[in-house]
C-alpha cells in the first residue's frame, strides 16, 4: 500500500499537465492553421488578382483615377524624403571619405548607394505606409458598409474593378516614384556637398555618374516594380478580407502597412541576392 | 477540388511557405557558389603558405577570372591543399605542367590564385589533376628590402646633391665645363670643323673605295698589289745581299781602320753613360721635390684643377686650330691640290706610280743579280773565301768536338763494365 501511494498523488498531476499541454497545442495547431490558411488566402487572392488583370474588359478610368492618387498624390511627400535622404546620407558619409582623404568620391557614391538600395527601399516604404493604408482602409470600408457586396450583385467584377486597378497602379506608379525620388536625392546631394565645399553641379553630375553603370541602374529599376506590386496586393487583400465591424476598418489599414513593409524588405533582400548573382 | 475548404488552404498554405523557403535557400547556395550552373572541373595544388587566399578566391588564367578557390584544408603541418574549380570551357587550354601562384587583384585588394600557362606539349589538364605551385611572396619581405634600399638611395641622393651643388656652383672640373662659355663656344667650333673634315674624309674614302686615284689603285686593284708584293720580296733579298757586302766592305783593306777606330769609340760610350749623381745628393733633391708637392697638395686641388681648366681650354683651342688646318688640308686633297690630293685624285699619276712600281719590280730583280756578281768580283772575293774557310774550320771543329765526346762515353762504359765484373 505504501508504495501506491505516490502514484495516486502523481497522476493527477499528470492528467493537468498534459490537459495544458494538449490545450496550448490545440492553440497553436489553430493558430498555426489560421496562419497558413491566410498564406493560403493571400495567394488565392494573388493569383486571381494576376488572372483578372489580364482578362478583358480593363477599367482604364478607374485605373487612371488609381494612378493619380497613388502616384501624383504622393508626389509632395517623395519629394521631400528624397531629397532630405540624398542631403542627410551626404552629410553623414562625408567625414567617413574625409578621413581617407576621398571627398571627391562623394559624389559617385552617394550616387550608386542612393540608386541601388536607398531610392528604392525608403520611397517604398513609405508608399508602404501611404498608399497601402490607403488602399486598404478604402477597400475595408468598403466591405464593412457592403458595397464590394452591392458591386457583386449589380453584376460588376468588384475584383477587377477595385483590386487589378490598384494593384496595378502601383506596379507602375512606384518606379516612377522611385526614379523621382532618386533625381531629388542626388540634388540634395548636391546641396550637402556644397554645404562643406564649393562644387558647380555640372562637376557634381559628372563625378555622380562617372562609376555609373547599367548594372547599378537596372536591377535597382526592376525591383521596383515588385515592391509596387506588393504594396498594391497587401492593401487591397487586407482591405478585401477585412472583417465586418468597424474597427477591422483600421485593423485592416494597418496590418496592411506592416505586412507591405515586411514584405517590401523581404522582396529587397530577393532582389538583392540575385543582382549580386548577375555581377 | 474544394478550394474553400480549410483542410486545402492549410495545405497551400505550407505550400506556399516551404516553396519560398526553398526559393530563398537556393538563391543564397547558388549565389555561393557562382559558377553551380557552369560545367566545372577540379584542380589540386599545395602550398606552404596562401598568405590569406580565402574560399570563394577568384583564379585568373592569362588575366581571365575562370573559376573560383573551393576549398583549402590543411593536410599536414607544413602543406595546404588548395582545391580549385575552373569552367570546363578552358580545361583545353590548361596543360599538365601550369603552375599555380597566389596573387593579389590590387595593391590592398583581395587575393587571386593566378594559374601560369603551360607548354605547348604538355598534356591537357585531367579533372582532379594535382598541379605544381609558386610559393608567394611575403608583402613583409618585400617591405624589409625596399627599406634596406631606401637607405641606400638616400645615401646616393645625398651624394648627388653634393655633386650637383659643386657643379652648379662651377666647382670642379664639370663644373667648369658646364658653367664656362668659352670652352663651349671652342668645343662648338671644332666640331663644326670636325664635321667638315669628316665630310672630306668621307669624299676621300669614297674615291678610294671606287678605285679612283692612286691611292685607290692601290687598294682596288690587285695587279698592282701583286707587283708591290714582288718589289718587296725582291728587295727584301737585294737588301739581304747588301748586308753582306757591307760586311765585306768593312773588312776590306780600305774600310778596316774606319770601323776599327768606330769600335773604339763605341766601347767607351758606355762608361760616360753611367754617370750618376752621388747618392746623397739624389736623396736631397727627391725630398725636396716631395716636400713640394705635399705642398701642393696641401693648397687644394684647385691649382691641379685650375691647370687641368686651363690645359682643357689650350687643348680645346688647339683642336680648334687644328681641325680648322685639317679642315683646309682636306679641301685641298679633294680639290686635287698638293702631293696627297695628286695621288688621290689624279688618275694619271696612278699609272705612272704604277709603271714605277713595274720598273722597281724588275730593277730590284737586278739589284739582286748585281748583288751576287758582287760576291764572285775581284773587290770582295777574299771576305767571301775567308767567310767560308771559317764556315768549313767551325764545321770541322764541331765534328772533332763530337768524336772526342764518343770515345770518352765508350771509356766510361767500358770502366763501369770492368768494376761490375
Amino acid at each position: 500500500m505504501k508504495t501506491k501511494l505516490p502514484v495516486i498523488k502523481i497522476v493527477p498531476k499528470i492528467r493537468d499537465a498534459s490537459i495544458k499541454i494538449s490545450e496550448k497545442t490545440m492553440v497553436k495547431t489553430v493558430e498555426a492553421n489560421e496562419f497558413l490558411i491566410g498564406v493560403a488566402d493571400f495567394f488565392l487572392f494573388f493569383s486571381q488578382a494576376v488572372r483578372e488583370t489580364f482578362s478583358r474588359n480593363f477599367e482604364f478610368k478607374e485605373f487612371l483615377r488609381q494612378c493619380h492618387q497613388i502616384g501624383f498624390k504622393s508626389l509632395p511627400l517623395i519629394s521631400i524624403t528624397g531629397a532630405i535622404m540624398g542631403l542627410v546620407l551626404t552629410i553623414q558619409t562625408r567625414p567617413v571619405l574625409d578621413s581617407f582623404g576621398a571627398v571627391s568620391l562623394l559624389p559617385s557614391m552617394v550616387a550608386i548607394s542612393l540608386v541601388r538600395e536607398i531610392g528604392p527601399v525608403i520611397t517604398a516604404l513609405i508608399c508602404a505606409g501611404k498608399v497601402g493604408s490607403g488602399i486598404g482602409a478604402e477597400l475595408g470600408s468598403m466591405k464593412v458598409t457592403e458595397q464590394i457586396d452591392a458591386m457583386e450583385v449589380s453584376s460588376t467584377n468588384p475584383m477587377r474593378f477595385l483590386v487589378v486597378t490598384r494593384v496595378l497602379a502601383a506596379t507602375l506608379m512606384i518606379p516612377l516614384l522611385v526614379l523621382y525620388a532618386d533625381a531629388l536625392g542626388i540634388m540634395g546631394s548636391w546641396i550637402g556637398v556644397n554645404i562643406k565645399g564649393d562644387v558647380s553641379f555640372v562637376l557634381f553630375i559628372s563625378q555622380a555618374f562617372s562609376v555609373f553603370e547599367l548594372i547599378d541602374f537596372l536591377p535597382a529599376v526592376v525591383k521596383t516594380f515588385f515592391f509596387g506590386a506588393v504594396i498594391g496586393v497587401v492593401g487591397s487583400y487586407k482591405g478585401y478580407t477585412a472583417g465586418r465591424g468597424t474597427e477591422s476598418v483600421g485593423v485592416a489599414a494597418n496590418s496592411a502597412v506592416v505586412l507591405a513593409s515586411l514584405l517590401v524588405i523581404i522582396v529587397d533582400m530577393i532582389a538583392v541576392q540575385i543582382t549580386d548573382m548577375l555581377i | 477540388m474544394e478550394t474553400n475548404k480549410p483542410k486545402f488552404k492549410v495545405r497551400l498554405g505550407m505550400f506556399v511557405i516551404g516553396g519560398t523557403a526553398i526559393f530563398l535557400i537556393a538563391l543564397f547556395i547558388i549565389g555561393k557558389q557562382k559558377n553551380l550552373f557552369d560545367p566545372v572541373f577540379k584542380l589540386t595544388a599545395n602550398f606552404q603558405n596562401v598568405s590569406g587566399l580565402e574560399v570563394g578566391n577568384k583564379i585568373r588564367f592569362s588575366g581571365i577570372n575562370v573559376g573560383t578557390v573551393d576549398n583549402i584544408m590543411i593536410i599536414n603541418d607544413s602543406t595546404v591543399q588548395v582545391d580549385l574549380l575552373i569552367k570546363k570551357s578552358v580545361q583545353q587550354f590548361i596543360k599538365e605542367d601550369c603552375q599555380a601562384a597566389i596573387g593579389s587583384a590590387g595593391i590592398i585588394g583581395d587575393k587571386i590564385l593566378v594559374i601560369s600557362q603551360g607548354t605547348s606539349q604538355a598534356s591537357i589538364a585531367r579533372d582532379g589533376q594535382h598541379i605544381e605551385s609558386k610559393e608567394p611572396i611575403e608583402t613583409d619581405a618585400i617591405i624589409a628590402s625596399l627599406d634596406k634600399s631606401a637607405v641606400s638611395v638616400e645615401t646616393i641622393t645625398a651624394q648627388l646633391a653634393e655633386v650637383m651643388v659643386k657643379v652648379n656652383g662651377g666647382q670642379g672640373t664639370l663644373g667648369r665645363l658646364i658653367n664656362d662659355e668659352t670652352i663651349a663656344h671652342d668645343l662648338s667650333e671644332s666640331t663644326v670643323n670636325l664635321k667638315i673634315s669628316s665630310k672630306q674624309i668621307s669624299e676621300i674614302l669614297v674615291d678610294i673605295n671606287s678605285g679612283e686615284g692612286a691611292l685607290g689603285k692601290v687598294i682596288r686593284d690587285s695587279i698592282m698589289a701583286d707587283n708591290l708584293t714582288q718589289t718587296m720580296l725582291n728587295l727584301k733579298y737585294s737588301s739581304q745581299g747588301l748586308d753582306e757586302l757591307l760586311e765585306a766592305a768593312k773588312h776590306n783593306f780600305l774600310f778596316r781602320g774606319y770601323f776599327n777606330k768606330k769600335d773604339s769609340k763605341d766601347e767607351n760610350k758606355p762608361q760616360r753613360a753611367d754617370y750618376r749623381p752621388s747618392e746623397r745628393g739624389a736623396q736631397q733633391s727627391n725630398d725636396e721635390y716631395m716636400s713640394g708637392d705635399l705642398q701642393q697638395m696641401a693648397s687644394g686641388v684647385q691649382v691641379e684643377l685650375d691647370t687641368l681648366i686651363a690645359s682643357l681650354k689650350v687643348s680645346a683651342v688647339n683642336s680648334e686650330v687644328i681641325t680648322a688646318q685639317l679642315a683646309d688640308i682636306m679641301m685641298m686633297i679633294n680639290s686635287g691640290e698638293g702631293t696627297i690630293g695628286m695621288l688621290l685624285q689624279d688618275t694619271v699619276l696612278a699609272n705612272v706610280i704604277n709603271m714605277t712600281l713595274l720598273n722597281l719590280k724588275s730593277s730590284s730583280k737586278g739589284l739582286d743579280e748585281n748583288m751576287n756578281a758582287a760576291k764572285e768580283s775581284f773587290f770582295f772575293k777574299k771576305y767571301f773565301e775567308r767567310k767560308r774557310k771559317e764556315a768549313e774550320q767551325k764545321k770541322e771543329a764541331e765534328r772533332k768536338e763530337e768524336a772526342k765526346q764518343k770515345a770518352k762515353q765508350k771509356k766510361e762504359t767500358m770502366k763501369n763494365n770492368n768494376e761490375q765484373e
